[in-house]
């Protein structure tokens, strides 16, 4: 009996012990055979490409349902609307052929393009276009419409095969960005889970929590792309989101911090555009001592951005000073980028005035998920240490920030980066306005709300020059009463394979791949 | 018959206190579902709506009975980020089962030789040299050894592509060429640490007067080591394995995010900061059943070995 036992354990040891060598040297084939289809050789890959992404996309994949930015850019290469934008910050017509703005701009008229098609190889009609629209507009429920800005809409008819009027309640210069709403088969209701659309790509399947895989859509009514395949892969670890750059199984990959990027060798170009955010150490105007402007203002004069920039983000990042970003150029004012140059005597002597001869204490809750925010902030309390303000840095996770930061509004100050759900100023400026329920820093002043009203009334004419300089007003009312200490416009690193060219940046958080080629 | 019954019921009770448990964890947890689901796109209207459709606004107590009838049945519920439960474990399951089992596997046939070899080799100048190189050995984190391999495996002499898990649906050999590399990287400090304890054990156990008394009636030293001091050395090392099966499972957690490999234990960290409770739930439940499932199995193997022990328990 004892024997017997010890005797099958040796066995099974020894069984254990050689199929382990085997399966070592059996396989020893196979990882040299990957070796050379990996980046020393780009051809045999060239066509199908992986992508690493650092979260999930949202349970659902239906366009009109989608909250999270990082959804909304892998998707921009499955779905298009009447008008997509353009790497410039235009808007072009994409499944409209053209369109028309007539009756003092409350008359849309669009013709549809011809040839457009489905992934699932149906021809887009009006009719979609129709049910597109009015899926979105949609009150019905007594919520709010998915798309705000189609609350406008009257009525949506196809007078005809080829052509939609889409007629507004009042004119709204910036309604054309809104039509950017992707297009999808009417009555379709398999979108969550199997979205069609007419992008350049097709999806093909999703693994959820590890994999997403589109492939270039053959009747596309454009230029088709080159990259057969497109894998997104998720990556929650950025070191191991590195260590695949390095080993070959990624081929692109954008957010890269600079200490990431820097990492990478030879086999990889390294794009520096930019995250198309405003990041600021966003205060709490209703809580005491921020309350004051004064103190606001002595804050914009205790930091130095350039340093911030050149300590936290490697020089990567742009310099702001309001609630717009540089690439938007249409609206950016850059005069207001050096408003406040530092100056700790001009903030002394404001804390002085406010009555904080000594300083005060401020918090500065920062979401513990994004490194860049944490490094500025760790910048910025060194800064405010020079004008006797002694900030200290709270983490917490990306829901607790939520919940606390940014629905509640229970908090000091935080350094996040916000960005604009679509391509217009008023998506970046109309949440500080008093009323706004997504106002989580409790701006609220007259003459501000007052110019947001004037510029939803102006007329479209002269390219919304009107408007345009109502929107800037308003952008230097924010940084006059220092609403929040602006600091910069994050850079967005993007790695690519070296031998891979036509990577393209938009003004908007979205990742065209239908232009990225080998060679 | 009765110790098995016995021992069926304390496993029983551990799985329900440690379900509880991790239950009652969430509630402590700062931040809800509801809140996280909906981003910055919520309003207390919303968040209030979302949680009663989502059944978080019932009793504490309510909840978790309506979980455990509905984990009793087979029904894992939904996840918050998509799907069944039980469809996103079914994805994950293997790759962590077959992570840990490939480790345990390589730690049974390093250590044990290795271990007795160690002892025959026993004090002396190589026997320190010995003792360092495992204490070092012992003293290597699974993720820190996990980026060494890759650094050498993939970036240097590419073995395989780091982040370019197959998985079994595509690749059954290269899926499992894949896992050979975090597998060793958790086996290293696991094997150091059996050897360490089948060192001290044997070396313990040949001390003993049965031994003196085996080798002067003229058996030799490996004889007497094998035939009489291993079994008895066996019972706290199949103890040892046990808790070291459970170690793997920690350790796969780990590394699972160092490989990008689509396991329980990236589902576990993702669910977690996600607030994504039925899903973490149901890990939780997982992880402790292994951990107490390998305890039980480790008891009732040194029964077999040492009959002496059912005489104990009975």
């Amino acid at each position: 009996m004892k024997k017997r036992i010890l005797a099958g354990l040796l066995a099974t040891l020894l069984c254990a012990a050689l199929s382990g060598c085997g399966g070592g040297s059996e396989n020893g084939s196979t990882p040299g055979a990957q070796s050379s289809s990996g980046s020393a050789s780009p051809t045999a890959t060239a066509t199908s490409i992986t992508v690493g992404i650092a979260q999930d996309l949202d349970e659902s994949l239906d366009p009109h349902l989608t909250v999270s930015a990082g959804t909304r850019e892998v998707m921009f290469n499955v779905f298009e609307g009447l008008v997509k934008p353009t790497p410039d910050g235009d808007l072009i017509d994409a499944v409209a052929k053209s369109h028309e703005v007539s009756d003092g701009g409350t008359v849309y008229t669009f013709t549809l393009r011809d040839g457009v098609k489905f992934h699932n190889g149906a021809a887009v009609t009006a009719d979609d276009v129709v049910w597109s629209i009015q899926r979105c507009a949609d009150t019905g429920k007594g919520t709010a419409p998915l798309v705000e800005a189609f609350s406008n809409i009257r009525s949506v008819e196809a007078t005809d095969e080829k052509t939609v009027v889409i007629t507004l309640g009042v004119s709204d210069n910036e309604f054309l960005a809104a039509l950017t709403t992707a297009i999808l088969p009417a009555y379709s209701d398999q979108q969550s889970t199997a979205p069609v659309g007419t992008g350049p790509f097709k999806f093909v399947s999703r693994t959820i929590g590890d994999s997403i895989v589109l492939e270039r859509f053959d009747d596309y009514w454009g230029e088709k792309p080159s990259l057969e395949t497109v894998t997104f892969k998720i990556f929650e670890s950025g070191d191991a989101l590195v260590l695949a750059l390095q080993s070959g199984a990624v081929d692109l990959c954008a957010h890269l911090t600079p200490t990431q990027a820097a990492q990478l060798g030879d086999s990889f170009t390294v794009l520096d555009g930019t995250m198309n955010l405003v990041q600021a150490l966003y205060l709490n105007n209703a809580v005491k001592p921020l309350n004051d402007v004064r103190v606001r203002q002595a804050l914009c004069y205790a930091v130095d951005k350039q340093q911030v920039i050149d300590l936290a983000s490697d020089g990567t990042g742009k310099a702001l000073g309001s609630s717009m970003y540089p690439a938007f150029t249409k609206y950016f004012d850059d005069s207001l980028t050096n408003y406040y140059t530092q100056n700790v005597e001009k903030a002394k002597s404001l804390l002085a005035e406010a009555g904080y001869p000594n300083g005060f204490d401020l918090t500065i809750t920062v979401p513990s998920n994004y490194q860049p925010h944490i490094d500025t902030a760790q910048v910025l309390v060194e800064q405010l240490k020079a004008v006797g303000v002694n900030a200290e840095i709270e983490l917490v996770d990306w829901n607790t920030w939520v919940s606390r930061v940014y629905t509640d509004r229970e908090y000091q100050s935080t350094v996040v980066g916000v960005d604009a759900s679509s391509m217009t100023a008023r998506a970046m400026l109309e949440r500080f306005t008093s009323t706004y329920g997504k106002n989580f820093i409790n701006y609220n002043n007259a003459d501000y709300d007052a110019l947001f009203q004037e510029a939803q009334l102006v007329t479209a004419a002269n390219d919304g020059q009107e408007q345009t300089a109502l929107y800037k007003q308003m952008e230097r009312n924010l940084t006059e009463n220092a609403a929040n200490v602006y600091l910069q416009d994050l850079g967005d690193l993007v790695a690519i394979r070296s031998d891979l060219t036509g990577y393209q940046f938009y003004p908007i958080y979205v990742m065209d791949l239908s232009g990225v080629k080998a060679g | 018959m009765k110790y098995a019954v016995k021992k069926l019921g304390t496993f029983l009770l551990t799985m329900v206190v440690v379900s509880f448990l991790a239950f009652a964890a969430f509630q402590l947890v700062a931040g809800d579902p509801a809140t996280n689901l909906l981003g910055t796109e919520s309003t207390p209207e919303k968040v209030a709506a979302l949680r009663h459709e989502m059944g978080l606004d019932r009793p504490f107590l309510v909840q978790y009975g309506s979980w455990l009838a509905g984990f009793v049945t087979g029904d894992l519920g939904q996840s918050y980020s998509g799907g069944a439960v039980t469809d996103l474990l079914a994805a994950r399951l293997p790759v962590t089962l077959i992570l840990s089992g490939m480790t345990f596997l390589l730690t049974l046939v390093l250590a044990l030789p290795l271990g007795l070899r160690s002892v025959r080799h026993g004090g002396g100048v190589r026997g320190a040299a010995h003792t360092v190189v495992n204490q070092f050995l012992m003293a290597l984190p699974p993720f820190f050894t996990g980026i060494l391999l890759t650094w050498l495996f993939s970036i240097l002499l590419r073995w395989f592509r780091h982040g370019a898990f197959p998985g079994f649906g595509t690749s059954v050999g290269g899926s499992l060429w894949y896992l050979l590399f975090p597998a060793v990287a958790i086996a290293v400090p696991r094997i150091a640490q059996t050897i360490r304890m089948l060192r001290s054990t044997v070396l313990a156990e040949m001390d003993r007067d049965y031994v003196r008394t085996a080798i002067a009636r003229g058996n030799d030293r490996s004889g007497v080591l094998y035939r009489h001091v291993l079994k008895n050395a066996l019972v706290p090392v199949v103890t040892f394995l046990a808790q070291t099966m459970a170690e793997i499972v920690a350790g796969s957690i780990v590394v699972e995010q160092v490989f990008n490999l689509p396991g329980l234990g990236r589902l576990l960290l993702t669910s977690i900061s996600g607030r994504d409770y039925p899903t973490v739930q149901a890990i939780v439940v997982i992880l402790a059943f292994w951990v107490v499932l390998a305890n039980t199995v480790a008891d009732l193997i040194n029964q077999r070995i040492d009959p002496r022990l059912r005489g104990a328990r009975t």
